[in-house]
């Protein structure tokens, strides 16, 4: 067995044997990594997604909350026999949270290809 | 047979099947790192659901339904938080955590910051955290086992619930409390999902009637002061405000009432992503990937979860009643499952509950222990002179002490509110942890000295505000029972019961001003380092050979 494996994908890049110590990488240079446009492109991708997503949760949620706690008579309306909004907007916000679980996952595909072509990249340098 | 011998039966069958995985798990236990971590050979999938189990504890099972039963549609609030939360720890915690850190919380702050300090405040911000949610664990534990076997007293029930998961832990690690989890998660999403279908099926299956039936039901309360138990008018002579079930207002209302609600999501959102049990469960997986793929199962199966909540509590209110249940609403789901399903049904969902408790005190002490043993002895002690078999010894000498002190707490203070403890844990945690994690992972200039008074801040005002708060003060009526009376007898000067809208942001406050205040060079320069590895999952830890750590009847891959 050897020390470090690469995986098909790239994916899983490092794979350790009992006997031998984790394929660690020794005296990287951060800094260049992290000045890297590969780098700073992943990190662009992630926070496309991430900030505005955090930013809906939230607006989402705590509208939520401002809504029933302030003004409990808008959601106080019953829409299907005794289900009212309040009890339907709070549903919603469970399907909110799956969607956004299911759209993160997906575009988490790219972030994982753009880390492991960027980590490949750092391997081949090390040699 | 009686109600007592089929509830202590079922209990006695889930005791052996823990006991089982944990003597099968006591073989595979050898590495600091099968003992916090599972050697890290958990599968996503598998951790997904022992997250779920982390996180559906006593509190939510019986202290949801309780809340619902009794405050109709305010109650369900605590349910869409805790699921909203975990967007939270997907989006910004579970992946960055999993590649920077190794064991705890500390190890991702420590990793820029390497401080003993910040190791020490964080070790100790977690085992206050842990101990809190534990003691409200054991002691919910421990009235559960009293009440529905009533020649069991309450102080052996929670010396018997903390001798068990000094077991658990001691002999089976991680591991055995992983395994112990997923089949603790397996049994409560079982036994709610057939409570519910019951409940339904009372109504002929139409959730309509459901809630037509629910409808019917009203709660009041007053506009300004608290209406008396038994009295028809408020304090100042005006009638009660009436409510039904299905509308917003029974708990939350009057002038501060919706800013408390607030303050509660604020705490819920942000605490789950600092709670130690939980972080550390990020670590029982290969990598960052298997991390997301956890959130994910748990996100899953923690929204099913909640969304049944409204067949449990409303059910309890609709089926048993209030006035049935009694004082302690904790009961209500348990009642609720005499009500449609008999004493055989009681006797298992009695059990589950008992087996949700086990397997989170569990989880909980392996959090406690690894913030002594990894981050204090380790790192500040023995400045991270690794010896494993030390490493291992002094972790589960630690999990002794941890049982025996939350056995003494849990027993000395076993009067304090449950619902009270675990939103303490979740304000502690939101207010302490929480800034420190997000900053050192997002920000350069982030240092030593604001994690350090941030974490303190965050501690120190949350524990204040609730001791200030109508939790602790308050004046009750003459004759109030002394288990139901506040500790301190004066009228609350906090007017909130949720402390997180003023301590998450004075958390903030100050490891954002210290930050741009003072200057830590070193802290600046390993930011690269963080976010690279952060990002990218370069040199963060791996699993173990899969030949030492195996899963019971599933193989292991990725």
């Amino acid at each position: 067995m050897s020390e470090v494996v690469s995986a098909g994908d790239g994916s899983q890049a490092t794979r350790p044997t009992a006997q031998t110590p984790p394929g660690q990488l020794a005296n990287v240079n951060w800094s260049a990594i992290e000045g890297d446009k590969d780098f700073q492109e992943l990190i662009r991708e992630k926070r496309n997604f991430i900030i505005p997503a955090t930013i809906f949760f939230l607006v989402y949620y705590f509208g939520f909350l401002v809504i029933v706690g302030y003004f409990p008579s808008l959601v106080d309306v019953n829409v299907i026999g005794s289900i009212n909004l309040a009890y339907l907007f709070a549903l919603s916000q469970f399907v909110m949270a799956w969607v956004i679980v299911y759209l993160y996952v997906r575009r988490a595909g790219l972030f994982d290809r753009l880390a492991a072509a960027l980590v490949a990249k750092v391997k081949k340098g090390a040699r | 047979m009686g109600k007592e011998v089929q509830t202590l039966l079922m209990f006695g069958v889930i005791v052996l099947i823990t006991l089982g995985i944990t003597f099968w798990a006591s073989r595979r236990n050898k590495t600091t790192t099968d003992f916090y971590a599972a050697g890290r050979q958990i599968s996503g999938v598998q951790n997904g659901i022992a997250v779920a189990g982390d996180y559906m504890s006593a509190a939510s099972f019986l202290g949801i339904a309780g809340l619902i039963a009794f405050n109709g549609f305010d109650g369900f609030m605590y349910s869409v938080g805790w699921l909203v939360a975990y967007l939270t720890v997907l989006l910004i915690i579970a992946e960055p955590l999993r590649n920077t850190g190794k064991f705890t919380m500390a190890d991702v702050l420590a990793f820029r910051l390497r401080h003993k300090s910040v190791r020490t405040v964080a070790a100790i911000s977690t085992l206050i955290v842990t101990l809190v949610y534990m003691l409200a664990q054991m002691i919910g534990a421990g009235s559960l086992i009293h009440l529905l076997i009533p020649q069991i007293n309450l102080n052996l029930a929670i010396i018997a619930v903390g001798l068990l998961m000094v077991v658990y832990v001691i002999f089976g690690g991680m591991l055995a409390t992983t395994w112990v989890q997923i089949v603790k998660a397996v049994l409560l999403m079982g036994g709610t999902i057939l409570l519910s279908i019951l409940v339904l099926g009372h109504y002929g299956f139409s959730l309509t009637a459901f809630f037509d039936d629910i409808f019917k039901l009203t709660g009041k309360y007053c506009a300004v002061g608290v209406l008396e138990k038994g009295a028809t008018l408020c304090p100042n002579g005006a009638e009660p405000i009436v409510k039904h079930y299905t509308q917003p207002g029974l708990l939350y209302h009057g002038v501060y009432g919706p800013l408390d609600l607030i303050s509660l999501g604020l705490a819920l959102i942000l605490g789950t992503a600092g709670l130690p049990h939980i972080l550390m469960r990020f670590y029982t997986v290969p990598d960052a990937k298997s991390a997301r793929t956890s959130v994910v199962w748990a996100t899953v199966l923690i929204g099913t979860f909640y969304i049944l909540t409204t067949f449990l509590g409303f059910g309890a209110a609709t089926l048993v009643g209030k006035a049935n249940i009694g004082t302690n609403n904790n009961l209500s789901a348990p009642l609720l499952a005499q009500a449609v399903g008999g004493t055989v049904f009681l006797a298992f969902i009695a059990a589950v509950a008992f087996a949700t408790i086990l397997a989170v005190v569990a989880g909980l002490t392996i959090a406690g222990a690894s913030a002594f043993a990894h981050d204090i002895w380790l790192n500040v002690v023995k400045n991270g002179k690794e010896d494993e078999r030390e490493q291992v010894l002094v972790a589960k000498i630690t999990v002794g002490v941890i049982g025996v002190l939350a056995i003494i707490l849990a027993v000395g203070l076993s009067n304090l509110n449950v619902a009270f403890l675990v939103g303490l844990a979740f304000a502690i945690a939101a207010s302490a942890n929480v800034p420190s994690i997000i900053l050192s992972l997002f920000w350069r200039r982030f240092n030593t000295n604001a994690m350090i008074w941030s974490m303190i801040t965050g501690l120190v005002s949350s524990v204040l505000l609730i001791i200030l708060s109508s939790s602790i003060m308050g004046i009750d009526p003459p004759g109030t029972a002394s288990t139901a009376a506040h500790l301190i007898q004066a009228k609350a000067i906090f007017p909130l019961t949720n402390p997180g809208i003023v301590s998450i942001p004075l958390s903030f406050i100050v490891a954002i001003v210290i930050s741009l205040v003072s200057t830590e060079k070193s802290a600046q320069d390993t930011y690269d380092e963080t976010n690279v590895r952060a990002n990218l999952g370069i040199n963060s830890e791996v699993a173990e050979a899969a030949d030492i750590v195996g899963t019971p009847g599933v193989s292991v891959g990725d």
